[in-house]
């Protein structure tokens, strides 16, 4: 795939072509992630197999023009604790970094900083539960949260809340080994496709978008929707506090690449989800 | 033939019921579950004492035959209790009836956030999911 | 009866469909920073992920008994075996051991090891010993059992995030609940 934003001039040199992974534990970090307003301005694209990570920058205090090339997986994690810092940065980086002529210097004590902070290689293995589980889990959330909110509009800030909260970081956590997104339209392509994977197992059915800062994903079989079914006497058949938290999650997700947004949906037939993602510029 | 289905849950209380190709209609819906579940209550106590061998109280009984009619049953360890009429024909459904528990109940009724457990059901998805799952099996209307 | 219970939890976690843990981590994370806003005292936090955990129980009973095709326990060291081996492994892919039996046999330890919900969990100092972060696994426990007619206490009394080496749940057997009997029968 050609990038039009890739600097020819920049070289990669891989270690041996093959991925170390080296664990630093609290040598970078700040206690909370910032997402940056625009995305970065010197992107690298360099080869198919390395890609710049562009979420660790933004976790990094370095400053965001610096790339790191990674090509492991990296694990930001979090759970807010209240008052204090949850999140645990663990960075697993190759030894060679492609930087961009801007921070050569830094990075070069950087890189020198990291290495001498390194503890032990670690290898994560993604952990699973059941889906079931995850289901009954949040069936009970949503109903902890629509009892305990006044109303349901104050319900639906609340689980947008939390949905924008687990977005964020989830996209922090899934985006590692992907190669920068110059354009608006390749973030919501991740979410489409990575994030949605991540979280339903699918991907999503249709995107349109007008190119001018509006796009429409379409689920057409939304997973938390799937066994849920009002009697056929309800008059009330509202059922979209169990797709609101999906709409922060989205939001989330694009704060987390830089992109402030509103995100409405509608729910259409059977079990299709339409979200609608406005940019605010 | 398959005449009715009943579901009862802990409590005694009849959670769902549907009728098919019945003759005679039912006087009084309500006192006719209650009559059943006493039925039940009582045959599975006497089930238990007189069998000779040590039965479970929950798995021990698994039909009875009328000259009109048969009585499938299957009650879970979480004391739902799935019966079934059919004619008198109809062979064992206790595997169907346990089909019937894990792959429709569950999914439907207790993985709907809309439905609240112990309360009557009455969702969409399950009854038709219900109604296709008996309405393709051979005995339905032989 | 310890190995057919962990052929048995394995070849289920097998089988059914699963979903990265992290996506629950990070939800489970932020529904208890909520609540800790939500309320100001940290017992109650506590009690609302039990009472959360016990209606979740409710339900997920049906899914375990479904999926597992379990039979009637023969006494509680059977049933204790089965929530170990079976309910932990099944739903939250991880070993948990029974240990600690009373002399009655109606009191036990259940030692949770990898808990995806404290994943990359740090409790701030004022929390430790106060918050028991996976309460809600406490009233999973309870609401499961009632419905298969046991009345149990579930406590957490060891737990990593507040320093202790492990995490253990105390699971006490309070009332074996028989059928209700219909109206007019008794």
């Amino acid at each position: 795939m050609s990038d039009p934003l890739s600097n020819p001039t920049i070289n990669t040199t891989n270690v041996g072509g093959q991925t170390t992974t080296q664990n630093i534990i609290g040598g970078i970090g700040s206690g909370k992630s910032n997402s940056v307003g625009t995305p970065y301005t010197t992107p690298l694209q360099t080869s198919a197999h390395t890609a710049a990570n562009s979420l660790s920058a933004t976790n990094s205090p370095i400053p965001t023009h610096h790339m790191i090339n990674s090509n492991s997986s990296n694990n930001l994690s979090g759970m807010a604790t209240p008052g204090g810092p949850g999140l645990q940065q663990q960075q697993q980086q190759q030894q060679q970094s492609t930087i961009s002529s801007n921070n050569l210097g830094l990075l070069g004590q950087q890189s020198q900083q990291q290495q001498q902070t390194i503890l032990s290689p670690i290898t994560t293995q993604p952990k699973s539960i059941s889906a079931s589980c995850f289901e009954f889990f949040y069936i009970e959330m949503i109903d902890c949260i629509m009892k305990s909110s006044s109303d349901k509009q104050h319900a639906h800030k609340k689980l947008d809340k939390l949905g924008f909260k687990v977005g964020h970081r989830l996209v922090e956590r899934l985006s590692l080994d992907t190669a920068l997104f110059p354009e608006l339209l390749d973030s919501v392509k991740f979410i489409c496709k990575v994030f949605w994977a991540m979280v339903f197992k699918k991907t999503i059915d249709g995107l349109k978008t007008n190119h001018k800062g509006v796009f429409v994903l379409t689920d057409s079989k939304f997973q938390w929707l799937q066994h849920l079914s009002f009697d056929s006497s309800a008059s009330n058949k509202d059922c979209s506090e169990y797709v609101q938290f999906t709409a922060g999650l989205i939001k989330g997700a694009m704060s987390n690449f830089g992109f402030k947004c509103i995100v409405t949906f509608d729910i259409q037939q059977v079990s299709t989800c339409v979200f609608t993602i406005k940019i605010e510029s | 033939m398959i005449y009715n289905i009943y579901i009862f849950n802990k409590d005694g209380t009849c959670i769902y019921n549907e009728d098919w190709n019945k003759k005679k209609q039912s006087q009084n819906q309500s006192e006719d579950q209650k009559l059943l579940f006493g039925m039940l209550y009582s045959l599975k106590a006497f089930i238990t004492s007189s069998s000779p061998k040590k039965i479970d109280d929950k798995t021990g009984f698994h039909c009875y035959k009328t000259s009109t009619y048969k009585l499938h049953y299957y009650e879970t360890l979480s004391c739902i209790k799935f019966i079934i009429m059919s004619d008198p024909n109809v062979p064992d459904l206790r595997d169907d009836l346990k089909k019937i528990y894990s792959q429709i109940f569950v999914e439907y009724v207790i993985k709907n956030p809309i439905y609240k457990p112990g309360t009557t059901v009455k969702c969409d998805t399950f009854i038709n999911q219900l109604n296709l799952y008996l309405k393709q099996m051979p005995s339905f209307s032989s | 009866m310890s190995k057919k219970y962990d052929k048995l939890g394995n070849d289920v976690f097998n089988k059914v469909e699963k979903i990265n843990s992290e996506l629950f981590t990070l939800t489970y994370g932020a529904l208890v920073t909520q609540l800790i806003k939500d309320y100001e005292d940290i017992e109650q936090v506590n009690i609302k992920l039990e009472q959360m955990g016990y209606n979740i129980g409710i339900r997920l009973i049906e899914e375990f008994l479904a999926k597992s095709g379990i039979g009637r326990c023969s006494d509680f060291i059977e049933t204790a075996e089965v929530i170990a081996k079976v309910g932990f492994k099944m739903f939250l892919g991880i070993n948990a051991h029974v240990g600690d039996w009373d002399a009655d046999r109606k009191e036990f330890h259940l030692t949770i090891e990898d808990n995806p919900l404290i994943d990359f969990v740090e409790l701030p100092e004022q929390y430790k010993h106060k918050l028991y972060y996976s309460n809600i696994l406490c009233g999973v426990i309870r609401g499961a059992l009632e419905m298969v007619q046991m009345k149990v206490k579930c406590t957490f009394v060891k737990c990593t995030l507040s320093d202790d080496t492990t995490s253990e749940i105390k699971v006490v057997l309070e009332e074996v609940l028989s059928d209700m009997i219909p109206v007019g029968y008794d």
